[in-house]
């Protein structure tokens, strides 16, 4: 077994180097970040749940199927050692480097996070216990896989389109299973007790991989293995290819063809006529009847405008915690239908807001998304409220007021006409929903009213009322917005962006006495430095003339977070300076604004807006 | 003791029959040439000898040992060179050595430089980058160095070219002669089993056809050039032809009975082996 271990060492050396730099590099990294995360032990999980898996998959990878199709399995036989032994050995030298590997990065974890999380032995030994049951099966089952040789790519595409099914069809996502479960973020957070199910399930397939591991390997003499480590022919590598693909598409097909059951709310008035809309009860039934009637009489519209047929049904919650001009959709994965939530009982409640936040979240789910891309969703945004508001002057008036107060606050920045059109998600973000609507709104109209009613419809029904197809082929589908816009005779969008900039200084003209009298108190965030890495991060709004409440939004940012969701967007509510209540660590990346609630322009406004890193 | 035995041995790939009821002996201290088609069974019969394989049905001895469950003590006393080495392609032919010598107690460290020297491996090139002829060589040497009582040898000099494998063979010989090792070699080259073993076993759909000396082989089958009427007689089997088979000693009793016409010839071992393995008759 010594010229074994000698020969694996030698064989692999490269390899292993180079995986425990990589571990090393990924798992300092992690600790580093550390306080991004919670907790150092969360860097430690991320280990185990993501880095020591690829290191399995590895290690499977150089110590049987290298061995295997390279056919030196053949020669070792042929020395005076078993298979079985050859076998037993590999497997043992795999757990026990990975187990080695786990046990050096939870040492680093808890040298890393003795001072800043309470460790006792118990809690210790329950994260390494998880982490240990969970490596040992991530090694059965590669090490397993592994000895299937040329199908092995094959397995895991397989085992992969199989956890993708199972996590969408299941009643919960794959990742609360025992294996997965041992290795989620729980193993963090449960100091007390053992999974001990879940642990015992996963001991139970680890043990029943193991055994067709060696059943696999040592029937019919090893000849098995042998032969299925040989090479593919061309012919067989084209056969699994084309098979593989027709299955993931066969597969796709028949789910996007499945029709999903309807959202159903148990307490809920329905519309009278129309489109089917469903409100659930939060106040007097005649409330939720008038909101029902007059969204469904808005998806009328819409679907008449749009040249719609299919229409799911739109679902309103109520949800008391959000403010009157806050809306959410909720995403339903296992349900048809479009569900919205909002305040409907609160004073504050934007009813036409929210009519228009319906009908873009229809249109959203309607093209599969598609509407919501950025270059296309000011106009999404735009038609909602257009629609809404066509045969309202009151509400025609104020949105006519917010938009040229948001874009006041836009041009306060040069080319806010061309950010509008190129980047509105991040003007959007910088207005807040409430003005880039009104924003959207005023660009909107002012196009159909440039370009007329027929072509108008024409586009919005382009860019707006196709529906994609729901799997890869939705790729070769995509125009883009500029040929949409050509194709119905539209200015393209450097002459839109000259027009949208003289109508908002025209308006911003017409409207000026009543702009003046809106405060834009000057709003600064700033990073106190507390100990160590960490910062404290301090508001101070300037001084205004009418000191009303206000809310400090705030949320941190990932490398690559784009919209950010309204749902992950934190709110401090306070009257004056302060202090957010929760520390940060250099070089977190942090999106902060302040809204306060405008009187004059009848919702709430976003002030100071911005991503900053905290130093 | 004999070397090795097989005793009705039968072995099936699925639905393939490799050997169908093969008895064989190979006598301690000899050499053995196991003569046979492609597929006739030879690979097989050494990798049952190796353990590598286990038979369906039958005994096998070697050394004295059953090898239903092959121990590695006794492996360790079995020299083997197969068709194609499988060596590690990164290892170097020292490097070879040790890890291979490591598993025998009975490796000769300095007889493994002295055999590599003399077959012209070079020692420091990988086996990737060797040679068939030369990785054979070096399979030779890994096999020979741990000294072992039995060498097993599967078509060792089927990828040689002609200098090679006349190099090849004299050299075995030589080692065989100074060490005294029983190797059994596999081979469908006649001329190579005619110039090496004392004694040879022609194999054929799976079954032993005839296993003795050459020289008894020869002695036994014959051609008898005569009109297609005439048959010889009780106690003659035809193999193919007008090739015919009997004891050595019912041939000279017949050679004064046979017509003045009928000429009866001796055959070279490669004519006996064509007939052989186009026949289903086994020599007793």
């Amino acid at each position: 077994m010594r010229a074994l271990f000698r020969k694996e060492l030698r064989e692999h050396r490269w390899v292993l180097l180079a995986m425990l730099v990589l571990l090393a590099l990924v798992q300092g990294l992690t600790l580093l970040g550390a306080n991004n995360l919670g907790s150092p032990m969360v860097a430690y999980q991320r280990t185990v749940a993501f880095i020591l898996p690829l290191m399995a998959l590895v290690l499977a990878n150089r110590l049987v199927v290298r061995e295997y199709m390279g056919r030196t399995q053949l020669f070792l036989e042929t020395l005076p050692v078993s298979r079985l032994q050859v076998l037993a050995f590999k497997w043992l030298a795999g757990a026990a480097l990975l187990l080695l590997a786990a046990a050096a990065c939870l040492g680093a974890t808890l040298i890393v996070g003795r001072g800043n999380v309470m460790l006792t032995p118990h809690y210790i030994a329950l994260v390494a216990v998880r982490s240990a049951v969970f490596i040992l099966f991530c090694h059965a089952l590669t090490f397993l896989v592994g000895l299937t040789g040329r199908y092995r790519y094959i397995l895991w595409g397989l085992l992969f389109v199989g956890a993708v099914t199972l996590d969408a069809a299941g009643q919960q996502p794959i990742a609360h299973w025992p294996p997965f479960y041992l290795a989620q973020e729980s193993m963090v957070y449960e100091r007390l007790v053992l999974p001990v199910r879940a642990v015992l399930l996963t001991c139970a397939v680890a043990a029943a991989l193991v055994a067709a591991t060696f059943a696999l390997a040592l029937s019919a003499e090893g000849s098995l293995v042998v032969a299925l480590s040989r090479r593919m022919s061309s012919r067989e590598k084209s056969g699994v290819t084309i098979s593989f693909l027709v299955l993931i598409m066969a597969f796709s097909l028949v789910e996007a063809r499945k029709p999903k059951p309807p959202f159903e709310l148990a307490r809920a008035v329905h519309s009278a006529a129309g489109p089917a809309v469903a409100v659930g009860l939060a106040g007097p039934v005649s409330g939720a009847q008038r909101l029902a009637d007059a969204l469904s009489s808005d998806l009328a519209h819409m679907q008449a405008f749009l040249g719609l047929a299919q229409a799911p049904a739109l679902t309103a919650l109520p949800d008391n915690a959000l403010d009157g001009d806050a809306f959410q959709r909720a995403v339903l994965p296992n349900a048809d239908g479009v569900v919205v939530r909002a305040a409907f009982t609160d004073d504050t409640f934007d009813r036409e807001g929210f009519r228009a936040y319906a009908l873009a979240s229809w249109m959203q789910w309607h093209s599969r998304g598609r509407a919501a891309e950025e270059s296309r969703r000011w106009l999404l945004d735009g038609v909602a409220q257009w629609l809404v508001a066509r045969d309202a002057p009151a509400q025609q008036d104020k949105l006519a007021l917010r938009a040229a107060f948001a874009a006041r606050l836009l041009q306060q920045q040069p080319d806010g006409a061309g950010r509008a059109l190129h980047a509105w998600l991040s003007v959007r973000e910088q207005l807040g929903p409430c003005l880039a609507d009104a924003l959207a709104w005023r660009m909107t109209s002012s196009l159909a009213q440039q370009i007329g009613a027929a072509r108008f419809q024409a586009l919005s029904r382009a860019v707006l009322a196709e529906r994609p197809p729901g799997d890869v082929r939705a790729a070769l589908h995509d125009p883009g917005f500029a040929r949409l816009l050509a194709q119905a005779g539209a200015p393209d969008q450097a002459a839109l962006a000259r027009r949208f900039e003289a109508l908002f200084g025209a308006e911003q003209a017409r409207l000026a006495g009543t702009l003046d009298r809106i405060d834009v108190p000057q709003t600064r965030f700033s990073a106190q430095h507390m100990r160590g890495t960490s910062f404290e991060v301090h508001y101070t709004p300037g001084p205004a003339a009418d000191p009303a409440p206000f809310a400090i939004l705030y949320a941190t940012l990932g490398p690559w977070d784009g919209e950010i969701p309204a749902e992950a967007l934190s709110r401090v509510d306070a009257t004056h300076a302060g202090v957010l209540p929760t520390s940060f660590a250099r070089g977190t990346r942090l999106f902060t604004a302040l809204e306060r609630r405008e009187a004059l322009l009848g919702c709430s406004v976003r002030l100071a807006a911005r991503r900053w890193e905290v130093q | 003791m004999n070397a090795v035995e097989l005793e009705a041995v039968v072995h099936r790939y699925g639905k393939v029959q490799a050997l169908d009821g093969l008895s064989l002996t190979v006598r301690q201290g000899e050499m053995f040439g196991f003569l046979g088609r492609n597929g006739a069974g030879k690979t097989t019969t050494l990798k049952l000898l190796m353990g590598l394989l286990r038979p369906d049905r039958g005994a096998i001895t070697v050394l004295g040992r059953s090898v239903k469950r092959m121990p590695a003590s006794l492996k360790q006393r079995i020299g083997y060179v197969c068709q194609e080495p499988n060596f590690y392609p990164w290892m170097t032919a020292d490097q070879l050595g040790a890890f291979v010598g490591s598993f025998y107690p009975t490796w000769d460290r300095a007889e493994f430089g002295r055999l590599l020297g003399l077959l012209d491996v070079p020692r420091d090139r990988r086996a990737s980058e060797m040679s068939g002829g030369t990785r054979t060589k070096l399979g030779l040497a890994l096999a020979l160095a741990p000294r072992p009582e039995l060498l097993l040898l599967d078509e060792p000099t089927a990828g040689l070219d002609p200098v090679a494998r006349r190099e090849f063979n004299d050299r075995l010989q030589a080692l065989q002669r100074e060490q005294g090792t029983t190797v059994m070699f596999s081979s469908h080259l006649v001329g190579e089993v005619e110039q090496l073993a004392q004694r040879v076993g022609i194999v054929q759909g799976g079954a032993c056809r005839f296993e003795g000396e050459v020289d008894a082989l020869r002695a036994r089958v014959r051609r008898i050039g005569a009109d297609a009427a005439f048959l010889p007689g009780e106690g003659f089997t035809r193999l193919r032809g007008d090739i015919w088979q009997a004891e050595p000693a019912l041939w000279e009793q017949a050679a004064a009975a046979f017509p003045a016409d009928v000429a009866v010839a001796t055959l070279s071992l490669e004519d006996i082996f064509l007939a052989f393995a186009r026949t289903d008759s086994v020599v007793a």
